[in-house]
C-alpha cells in the first residue's frame, strides 16, 4: 500500500508543479532576437533590392527582353510579351519588405539619440528607399506611397498618385542629400555598395535626383529644370562613383545571371537581332563584350525579337550570338546606376540649358564612360563617327544602358526611341489573345496579389491612371 | 521469419500437450427456429482454446477435467457449460436483444453505451482496417463513416493522407482530427514544404500518424462532434479518432497469431498520350554528314511524325551503343511511361502473443512492413513493436502500461508536383523515348550522365531534364523515423464506484531526412539533412464515479487536470554553391558557407476539466462537461478559456407507448451543443527579427514577413448538432441522421496582405466561419439465412462551409497561389472555402466564348471563382455476403463536386504530349476553337461562329494564363475495396495446432467507374494540409490487390 501512494503522490506532484511554471515565459522566440544593429538591415536591404532587381523573372526575362537587347532561345513567352503572374508579385513585394526594412532602421534609430550618425544612416537609407520608388513608379505608375509601411495599422494601403509621389521623392531626397555630413560616421558595416562611403552616398543621391528630374523633362519642366540644375555639381565624376550591389563569388551572395544560367543551368537568351545589327551597323566595340559570335558562322548574329516558341526552338543555339560569359561571372556587380547614365543626363539638361556648358562634350564623356567601363580604352574613333545629336543620344544611352534593362525600358518610353528609325527597335504585335498590347508595353500591370488582396484600392487606382493596363501611358511618358 | 514461426508452433504444441484430455461434442442449435447454427464459436473457457461449429452445427472440442465450454455466436446470447462427466452437450441458443446496446469507446477512453450518447460516435472494428490492407490507418477508413472525407492514394510511397470529419472548421489552422492511441495524442505531421502542396515539387513524407500500425488496432472510434471533444482540448474540434490497440484479455491462456499479407501495385490512372509526334518543333535539321538530328534541346513535342523515317537519336552519339553514328527509325514506343514503371509489392509480416490470468494480461505483437514503390529504387520499411500489459497489484490497485516502438526508413520517394521525373513524362517531354534506351544507357563509363535532353549535337549536357533513370539512381532522397509513443497508467478503485487514475502519456520521434543532386545533373550539386525532433508529453490525474443514485436514476462524473507539453526542434542544414568532392554527400562539402536552421518551439496548455452524466431508467441521458486551459501561446492575461458542453439522449422506444411494437425496435434522439477553444503557434505575439545568409562576412537580418500582433485572444468555435437513430423490423433496418452546425469565431490566422504595406502576411484575431451539414447512415440485412448474410451499408454526407466574415479591411484569406499564380485559393467573405480564383473564359451575353482576331480564347479581365475545391457531396455503398465460411465484401465511394486546378493538363496539351493534341487530325489542319468572333466593334458587337483554324502549339500554350481552362471537376465514383475471406471450418483444423486459419484476397482503388478530369485521378493529395485542389504534377495513382493468411494457435 505504501507503494501505491507514493506512486499517486508522484502523479499530483507532476501536476502541481507543472501548472506552477510560469508558462507565459516559455513564449519567448528562442530563434530569432528582438534587437539587432540596422547595418544588418541596411545589408538585408541591399541585397534584397539588387537580386530582385536583377532577378531571373525581373531583369533577365522582364528587363531585357522588354529592352529588345535579348532575345530567347525557347520558351520565348517574354518576347511576346507573355508574362507569368506570380514573378511580378515577387518583384513587388521583394521591393516593399526591402523599403520597409529601410524604413525600419529610422525607426530604430529614432527611438535613440545617435546624433550625427543617425542622421546620416537614415539618410543613407532614404537614398536607397527614393531609387526603389522611383523604380516602382517607373514600371507601374501609382503606387502606394503615403499609406505604404504601415503595417497593421494599413493591411491595404491606399495607392498615392504617381506624380505626387515623384514630387516628394525629389523632395525627401533633397533633404536626404544634404543632411549628410560627411565627416561623421554612417554604418560602421554591412554597406554592400559604397562600404560605408558616405560621399559616394551624397554623389549618388544627387545622381538620382538627375535621373528624377530628366525622366519629368517633358511632363514637369520646371521642377525637372530646378531639380537638375541643383544637383548636376554633385554627381557622379567617374565609373569610380557607380552604384552597385558588389557581389561576391560565393553563394547566395551572387549576380542573378549566374544563379540562372550557372546553377540553375537555364541558358534562355541570346542576342536579339535588331540590337545585335544595331551594333553591327556602328561597328561599336562593345558588341564582343556583350555577346560571343555564333558559333556556327563566327559573326555576332541575333535571334529575330518575338518568334514563337516553336519558331525560336526550331533555331539551332549555334546560329546565333549567346550572352558574353562575363555577365555571368557570379561577383558581376548588380549596377543601380552608373556614371554614363549621368553624362548622358547632362547632355540632354544641357541642350535644354539647363545646366552649364553644350551637350555634346556631356555625350562624349558618356559614351567614354561607357567603353570604359566595358574595359576599352579609346572611343574617340567612335564618338567621330557618331557625334552628338539628339537621335543619336538617345540611341547611344540605349547602348550603354546594356544590362540596365529597367533603366532602358523607361527611356525607351521616354524617348519614344521606337519612333527613331536608326535605333532599329521591334514594334512587336503580338498575335496572341490575352494580352492588349499594340508596340511596346508602356508600363508593367498591377501585381495578381494587389487585385486579390488589395482590390478596393487597386480597382481605384487602375481606374485613375486610365486602366491597368500594358498601353497605359505613365504621367511622364508624353508620345 | 521461418524461425518465428517455427518457435510459435513449438510453444503451441507444448501448450496444446498440456491441455488436452478427452472429448466433448454436440450440436449448437437456435432456439426459436430448432435449426443448427454454424461457425458458432466453442471455446473452453481460461484456455482460449476451442472450435467452430461445422455447417450442420456440430462440435468437437478437447477438455480437462473441470472444464466450462462457452459458446458464443453474434446477435445470440452467450452459453456457458460445465463439461462435468458428460461427453455430449447439446446447446440451443436465443437472441440477444442486449447485445445490441452497443458499447463505444468515447473521449478519454471512457466505454460508453452508445445509446446514452448524445453525439454522433461511429466505429470502425479493427478487422475492417486490416482488411483494407493499407498501410496508412487514415486510408483505411475510406468510405465506411458517414461525414468523413479522406484524400490519399497519391502513389508516393507513404504519401499523405487527408481526413476532415464534417469539412474545414478553421480557416488557417490545422483541420486534421487528434488522433489518439490508448490515450496517447499522436503528432500528424508531416513537415513537407508548403510549396509542395501547391504543386511545387517536393517529397510527400507522409503524415505521422501512418505510424500506426493497422495490426495492432482493436477498433477505432470516430467522435465526430466537438462535443465528444471537449474533453480533449483545442486539438479535437475538428474530432477525435480514438484508436485502442488489442490487449490481452483475461482467462485466456497464452495465444499466438500470426498474420501475413502481400500486396501488390500498380499504376490506376494514366494520362492518355498521344504516339503519333515525336520531340522537336516542326521538321528535322539535318548535320553535316546529311543526316537528319532530332532536336534534343526541345522539351516539347509537336515534331515530326512519327513515320518510322531515319533520324539521329539521343543515344546514338555515345560509342557503346550499337547504333553509333547511326541513324535509326523514328516510331512511337507507347508504352515507355509504363514500362518505367515497375509493379509495386508490399509485404506486410506479424506476430502477436496474447495472454492473462487472474493476475494481469499482455500483448506483445511485431509487425514489419517492406514496401517498394513503383518507381524504381524506392523502398520503404517499417518495423512496430506493441507492447500492452496490466498487471493488478491489489484489488484495488491495477497498473498497466502501452508501448509502441515503430523504425520507418524510406529511400528513394517519388517526387511529388512539378518534379523532376513526372514533368518529363506529362508536361514537358520527348514522346518517342524508348525506356530501354534510357535505362541501359543513362551513364558514361566515367559517371557523366546521359540525357535524351542535350544542349545540342555537339554538347551532351542536358538542358532541362536529366535522364530518368539518373535521377532514380543517382539524386534519391533518403529518410528515417525513430518513434516512441506510450502511456503508462495507474488506476486505484476506493470503492466500486470511486476510481482514480494517473497517467502518463508520451510521443516522440527524430525524424531524418536527407536529399541530394548529384555532380552532372541539370541542377547543381547538392545536400541536404533536416533532423526534427518532435515530442509531446502529457500527465493527468482523473477521479472518477460510476454509480445510481437509486433505481432509477444513474450517476457518473469525473474531474481531472492535466498538463501537456510540446517540444519541436529542427535543425536543417545544406550544401551551396555545390560539391567539392563530387558525389560526396556531407555538409561538410560544401564549395560556399552552409545555410543552416535552428529552430526550437515550445508550448504548454495546462488544464483541467469535469463531466457528469445523469441517465433517468434507459430512457433519457444528460452530459454535462467543462473544460479551462491556459496556454502558453497566448498573451498573459488573454491566454485562458473555457469549453462548456452539454448534450442530451431520450430513447423514446422505451416509452411504455413504444414498447414490443412490431416495427421500430428502437428509436433515439440526440442533440448537444460544445464551445470549443484555441490557441495558437508558438511565438505570434512580440516582434523579432529573421536572420538570413551572412553576405560575405556582413550578418544579415531582416524584418520578418509576418507581423507578430501582441493582442491575440482566444479561437472559438460552437458547434451543435441534433440527430436520431432509428432501428427498424428486429434492428434488420438502421438508420442515423444528423445535422450539425458549427460556427469558428474569433479565429486567429495569419492572412496574406498588401505587401505595400510593408510585411506579407500579418497575424490576427477575426473572422467567422460557418459549416454545416447532414450525415445519413442507412444500414439493412437483406438476407440473414443460416448460410448466407447480405449486409448493405451505405454512408451519405454533404457539408456547406462558409466564410461569413474576415478582418477590418480584408475581404479574402489567400490559401495559397498556384504554382504558376495562375490560380489563387481563396476564402473569401461569403464565398465558401478554399475557392480558386482566376480568369475565365471570355463570353458574350449568349454565353458563347469570344475568339481574339489571333483565333484564341480572350479571357476575362479580372479573376473570377472558378469553384471550390471541397465537395458537394461524398458517400460510400458497402455491401458484404457471408456464405458458410466466405466473406465477401465490396465497397463503392464516391465524391460529387470540388474543383481542381491541373498544371498536368496545362502543360500536357502546352506541349504536345497528349492525346487532345492530335485528334482530328490537327496538327494538320490547325484548331478552331469553339467560340464567337466579334465581327463588329466593341461598342456594338456582332458575333459570328469562328472559323479561323490556327497552329494547335499556339492553342494550347496560349491557355496558359486562362485559369479556367485548367480547372475541372473533381468528381469520382470508385470500386474502392474488394475483400473476400474465408475461414477453415474447425472439422478441418481440429486435428491442427490452429485455433483459427484465415485466408483474405483484398484489393483496392480497383477502378475508377466515373471521373471527369482527364489523365489523373482527381483523388490528388499531396499533404494533409488546407491548400487542396492545385495538383502541379501528380504521380499516377495505385491499385492494389494482394493476399493474407492470419493463423491462431
Amino acid at each position: 500500500m505504501k507503494y501505491t501512494y507514493r506512486i499517486l503522490s508522484f502523479f499530483i506532484a507532476t501536476l502541481i508543479l507543472g501548472s506552477c511554471n510560469d508558462i507565459t515565459e516559455l513564449n519567448e522566440d528562442p530563434n530569432r532576437p528582438t534587437d539587432v544593429p540596422v547595418e544588418y538591415l541596411l545589408t538585408a536591404a541591399e541585397r534584397q533590392l539588387g537580386n530582385r532587381y536583377y532577378g531571373g523573372f525581373d531583369n533577365i526575362a522582364f528587363g531585357m527582353t522588354i529592352a529588345q537587347y535579348w532575345a530567347q532561345n525557347e520558351y520565348s513567352d517574354e518576347v511576346r510579351y507573355q508574362y507569368r503572374a506570380n514573378t511580378n508579385n515577387t518583384f513587388w513585394t521583394d521591393f516593399y519588405t526591402a523599403i520597409n526594412d529601410l524604413e525600419e532602421i529610422k525607426r530604430i534609430n529614432s527611438e535613440v539619440d545617435k546624433g550625427a550618425q543617425g542622421v546620416n544612416q537614415d539618410a543613407v537609407a532614404t537614398i536607397l528607399q527614393v531609387w526603389a520608388y522611383q523604380n516602382l513608379v517607373d514600371i507601374y505608375g501609382d503606387i502606394p506611397y503615403t499609406d505604404a509601411l504601415n503595417g497593421v495599422e494599413s493591411p491595404s494601403p491606399e495607392y498615392s498618385s504617381q506624380s505626387d509621389v515623384y514630387a516628394d521623392l525629389i523632395d525627401r531626397l533633397t533633404t536626404a542629400v544634404s543632411s549628410i555630413d560627411t565627416d561623421e560616421a554612417g554604418f560602421p558595416g554591412g554597406d554592400v555598395i559604397y562600404g560605408g562611403d558616405l560621399e559616394k552616398w551624397v554623389k549618388f543621391g544627387n545622381s538620382l535626383l538627375l535621373r528624377l528630374g530628366i525622366r519629368i523633362s517633358e511632363s514637369n519642366a520646371g521642377l525637372a529644370e530646378s531639380t537638375i540644375s541643383a544637383a548636376a555639381s554633385g554627381a557622379f565624376e567617374s565609373n569610380d562613383d557607380n552604384a552597385a550591389v558588389q557581389y561576391i563569388t560565393s553563394q547566395p551572395n551572387v549576380n542573378p545571371l549566374y544563379v540562372s544560367y550557372v546553377v540553375n543551368n537555364r541558358q534562355d537568351y541570346c542576342g536579339s537581332e535588331n540590337f545585335v545589327e544595331l551594333l553591327n551597323g556602328l561597328n561599336d566595340p562593345r558588341v564582343a563584350e556583350y555577346f560571343v559570335p555564333a558559333a556556327n558562322s563566327g559573326d555576332y548574329v541575333g535571334l529575330t525579337y518575338g518568334l514563337e516558341s516553336a519558331q525560336a526552338a526550331g533555331i539551332s543555339r549555334d546560329a546565333v550570338s549567346q550572352l558574353n560569359p562575363q555577365l555571368y561571372e557570379a561577383d558581376f556587380e548588380g549596377m543601380l546606376m552608373d556614371y554614363a547614365e549621368v553624362s548622358f543626363i547632362l547632355a540632354e539638361a544641357a541642350s535644354n540649358g539647363w545646366v552649364a556648358g553644350g551637350p555634346a562634350a556631356h555625350y562624349a564623356e558618356a559614351i567614354d564612360a561607357s567603353m570604359e567601363y566595358w574595359g576599352i580604352s579609346d572611343a574617340s574613333g567612335y564618338i567621330a563617327a557618331n557625334p552628338y545629336s539628339e537621335d543619336n543620344l538617345a540611341i547611344q544611352k540605349y547602348i550603354a544602358l546594356y544590362i540596365q534593362g529597367w533603366q532602358s525600358w523607361a527611356e525607351i518610353r521616354r524617348l519614344d526611341l521606337e519612333s527613331i528609325p536608326a535605333a532599329n527597335l521591334v514594334v512587336y504585335e503580338p498575335e496572341d489573345n490575352f494580352i492588349d498590347i499594340s508596340g511596346i508595353p508602356r508600363r508593367r500591370i498591377y501585381p495578381q496579389d494587389e487585385q486579390n488582396l488589395n482590390s478596393a484600392n487597386y480597382q481605384a487606382a487602375a481606374e485613375r491612371i486610365g486602366g491597368d493596363e500594358y498601353s497605359t501611358n505613365l504621367f511622364w511618358d508624353i508620345d | 521469419m521461418k524461425k518465428i514461426l517455427l518457435t510459435c508452433a513449438m510453444l503451441v504444441f507444448v501448450l496444446h500437450a498440456w491441455a488436452q484430455n478427452r472429448t466433448v461434442s454436440g450440436t449448437v442449435t437456435d432456439a426459436e427456429t430448432g435449426e443448427p447454427l454454424p461457425g458458432v464459436s466453442v471455446l473452453v473457457k481460461g484456455t482460449g482454446q476451442g472450435a467452430n461449429t461445422d455447417i450442420d452445427g456440430n462440435y468437437k472440442v478437447s477438455v480437462s477435467e473441470g472444464a466450462t465450454l462457452v459458446y458464443t455466436f453474434i446477435g445470440m446470447e452467450t452459453v456457458e457449460e460445465v463439461v462435468g462427466s458428460r461427453s455430449v452437450i447439446d446447446v440451443s441458443m436465443s437472441q440477444d436483444v442486449k447485445q445490441l446496446s452497443e458499447v463505444v469507446v468515447t473521449a478519454l477512453g471512457i466505454e460508453r453505451d452508445q445509446r446514452s450518447l448524445g453525439y454522433s460516435v461511429q466505429e470502425v472494428g479493427g478487422d475492417d482496417i486490416v482488411k483494407a490492407g493499407e498501410t496508412n490507418i487514415v486510408n483505411s477508413l475510406q468510405g465506411k463513416v458517414a461525414g468523413v472525407q479522406i484524400g490519399g492514394n497519391s502513389g508516393a510511397l507513404g504519401g499523405s493522407s487527408r481526413i476532415l470529419i464534417r469539412g474545414a472548421n478553421s480557416i488557417a489552422g490545422n483541420n486534421q482530427p487528434l488522433f489518439v492511441v490508448d490515450g496517447v495524442p499522436i503528432d500528424n505531421s508531416n513537415f513537407n514544404s508548403s510549396g509542395q502542396a501547391r504543386g511545387s515539387s517536393g517529397y510527400d513524407y507522409g503524415n505521422a500518424a501512418q505510424d500506426i500500425n493497422p495490426e495492432d488496432i482493436e477498433s477505432m472510434s470516430i467522435l465526430k462532434g466537438a462535443s465528444a471533444a471537449a474533453l480533449y482540448g483545442n486539438r479535437a474540434s475538428n474530432g477525435v479518432i480514438i484508436i485502442t490497440t488489442k490487449k490481452g484479455k483475461k482467462g485466456q491462456g497464452v495465444g499466438v497469431k500470426v498474420n501475413s499479407g502481400v500486396t501488390f501495385q500498380s499504376p490506376l490512372v494514366m494520362p492518355d498520350y498521344q504516339n503519333e509526334y515525336g520531340g522537336g518543333f516542326g521538321p528535322f535539321a539535318t548535320n553535316d554528314e546529311g543526316q537528319q538530328i532530332v532536336s534534343f534541346a526541345v522539351d516539347q513535342s509537336w515534331g515530326p511524325k512519327l513515320d518510322g523515317r531515319p533520324v539521329r537519336q539521343w543515344y546514338s552519339y555515345f560509342e557503346d551503343h550499337p547504333n553509333f553514328g547511326e541513324e535509326t527509325p523514328w516510331v512511337a514506343h507507347p508504352d515507355n511511361i509504363d514500362n518505367f514503371y515497375q509493379t509495386g509489392v508490399t509485404f506486410n509480416n506479424n506476430v502477436s502473443f496474447s495472454g492473462g490470468n487472474d493476475n494481469g494480461t499482455f500483448r506483445l505483437s511485431y509487425t514489419n512492413l517492406d514496401q517498394k514503390g513503383i518507381m524504381p529504387n524506392s523502398e520503404l520499411t517499417r518495423n512496430t513493436i506493441n507492447f500492452n500489459g496490466t498487471y493488478f497489484l491489489t484489488d484495488k490497485l491495477s497498473a498497466s502500461a502501452g508501448v509502441n516502438y515503430v523504425r520507418s526508413a524510406a529511400e528513394g520517394r517519388p517526387q511529388q508536383g512539378y518534379g523532376d521525373i513526372i514533368v518529363q513524362f506529362n508536361h514537358f517531354g520527348q514522346r518517342q523515348l524508348s525506356d530501354a534506351e534510357l535505362r541501359n544507357y543513362y551513364v558514361e563509363a566515367t559517371g557523366e550522365q546521359r540525357s535524351w535532353n542535350r544542349l545540342s549535337e555537339g554538347t551532351a549536357a542536358p538542358l532541362y531534364a536529366d535522364n530518368p533513370y539518373w535521377i532514380r539512381n543517382r539524386n534519391f532522397q533518403n529518410d528515417s523515423r525513430d518513434r516512441v509513443f506510450g502511456n503508462v497508467k495507474l488506476t486505484y478503485d476506493f470503492t466500486e464506484n470511486l476510481s482514480l487514475t494517473g497517467r502518463v502519456r508520451t510521443d516522440f520521434y527524430t525524424d531524418r531526412r536527407e536529399d541530394r543532386v548529384a555532380e552532372g545533373s541539370v541542377a547543381q550539386s547538392f545536400y541536404s539533412e533536416n533532423i526534427r525532433q518532435v515530442s509531446e508529453t502529457n500527465a493527468d490525474l482523473i477521479l472518477r464515479y460510476d454509480g445510481e443514485i437509486n433505481d432509477d436514476i444513474s450517476l457518473s462524473a469525473f474531474i481531472g487536470g492535466n498538463i501537456r507539453r510540446d517540444r519541436y526542434n529542427l535543425n536543417a542544414a545544406q550544401t551551396q554553391g555545390g560539391l567539392s568532392v563530387p558525389n560526396f554527400y556531407n555538409l561538410e562539402n560544401s564549395i560556399d558557407r552552409n545555410p543552416l536552421t535552428d529552430y526550437t518551439s515550445e508550448r504548454q496548455i495546462n488544464s483541467w476539466f469535469g463531466s457528469v452524466t445523469v441517465g433517468y431508467q434507459d430512457l433519457v441521458f444528460i452530459d454535462a462537461t467543462l473544460r479551462n486551459d491556459v496556454s502558453s501561446t497566448l498573451p498573459e492575461g488573454n491566454n485562458s478559456y473555457y469549453y462548456p458542453s452539454v448534450s442530451g439522449t431520450f430513447v423514446f422506444t422505451e416509452l411504455d407507448a413504444l414498447n414490443d411494437n412490431g416495427v421500430l425496435s428502437f428509436g433515439k434522439l440526440r442533440g448537444s451543443f460544445a464551445q470549443v477553444g484555441n490557441d495558437t503557434d508558438p511565438y505570434r505575439i512580440s516582434t523579432v527579427y529573421a536572420p538570413q545568409q551572412n553576405f560575405g562576412a556582413n550578418p544579415v537580418y531582416t524584418l520578418p514577413g509576418t507581423l507578430n500582433n501582441p493582442n491575440l485572444r482566444p479561437e472559438q468555435t460552437n458547434s451543435y448538432e441534433i440527430g436520431t437513430e432509428l432501428r427498424f423490423l428486429n434492428d434488420r433496418i438502421t438508420f442515423d441522421a444528423t445535422y450539425y452546425n458549427n460556427v469558428s469565431t474569433d479565429q486567429i490566422f495569419q492572412v496574406d496582405v498588401s505587401s505595400a504595406s510593408g510585411y506579407q502576411s500579418q497575424i490576427i484575431n477575426a473572422g467567422k466561419m460557418v459549416n454545416q451539414g447532414v450525415e445519413l447512415s442507412l444500414g439493412g440485412t437483406v438476407v440473414a439465412s443460416n448460410d448466407f448474410q447480405w449486409n448493405i451499408l451505405v454512408n451519405w454526407a454533404k457539408n456547406d462551409n462558409r466564410v461569413e466574415e474576415l478582418a477590418e479591411g480584408i475581404n479574402n484569406y489567400r490559401l495559397a497561389n498556384e504554382l504558376f499564380g495562375v490560380v489563387s485559393l481563396d476564402a473569401r467573405v461569403g464565398e465558401r472555402y478554399g475557392t480558386i480564383y482566376g480568369t475565365d473564359f471570355a463570353t458574350n451575353e449568349n454565353g458563347d466564348r469570344i475568339i481574339g482576331a489571333g483565333g484564341n480564347y480572350l479571357s476575362t479581365e479580372n479573376s473570377v471563382a472558378l469553384g471550390s475545391v471541397l465537395a458537394d457531396w461524398t458517400g460510400g455503398i458497402r455491401n458484404s455476403f457471408s456464405y458458410k465460411g466466405i466473406s465477401l465484401s465490396v465497397l463503392f465511394d464516391a465524391q460529387m463536386g470540388g474543383a481542381i486546378h491541373s498544371v498536368t493538363n496545362l502543360f500536357a496539351k502546352y506541349s504536345g504530349m497528349t492525346q487532345e493534341t492530335v485528334d482530328g487530325n490537327i496538327r494538320q489542319v490547325g484548331v478552331v476553337a469553339d467560340g464567337v468572333v466579334n465581327v463588329g466593334d466593341e461598342e456594338n458587337p456582332v458575333y459570328e461562329t469562328n472559323t479561323n483554324a490556327i497552329d494547335p502549339s499556339a492553342f494550347f500554350s496560349g491557355h496558359f494564363g486562362l485559369g479556367a481552362a485548367h480547372v475541372y471537376d473533381a468528381s469520382y465514383v470508385k470500386l474502392r475495396e474488394l475483400t473476400i475471406g474465408y475461414s477453415l471450418p474447425s472439422s478441418v483444423i481440429d486435428n491442427t495446432p490452429f485455433t483459427s486459419v484465415n485466408f483474405g484476397i483484398e484489393g483496392r482503388n480497383l477502378a475508377i467507374l466515373f471521373k471527369k478530369i482527364p489523365h489523373l485521378d482527381p483523388e490528388n493529395v499531396t499533404n494533409s494540409g488546407n491548400v487542396q485542389g492545385l495538383e502541379g504534377g501528380a504521380l499516377p495513382s495505385l491499385r492494389s490487390y494482394g493476399f493474407k493468411v492470419s493463423l491462431g494457435f
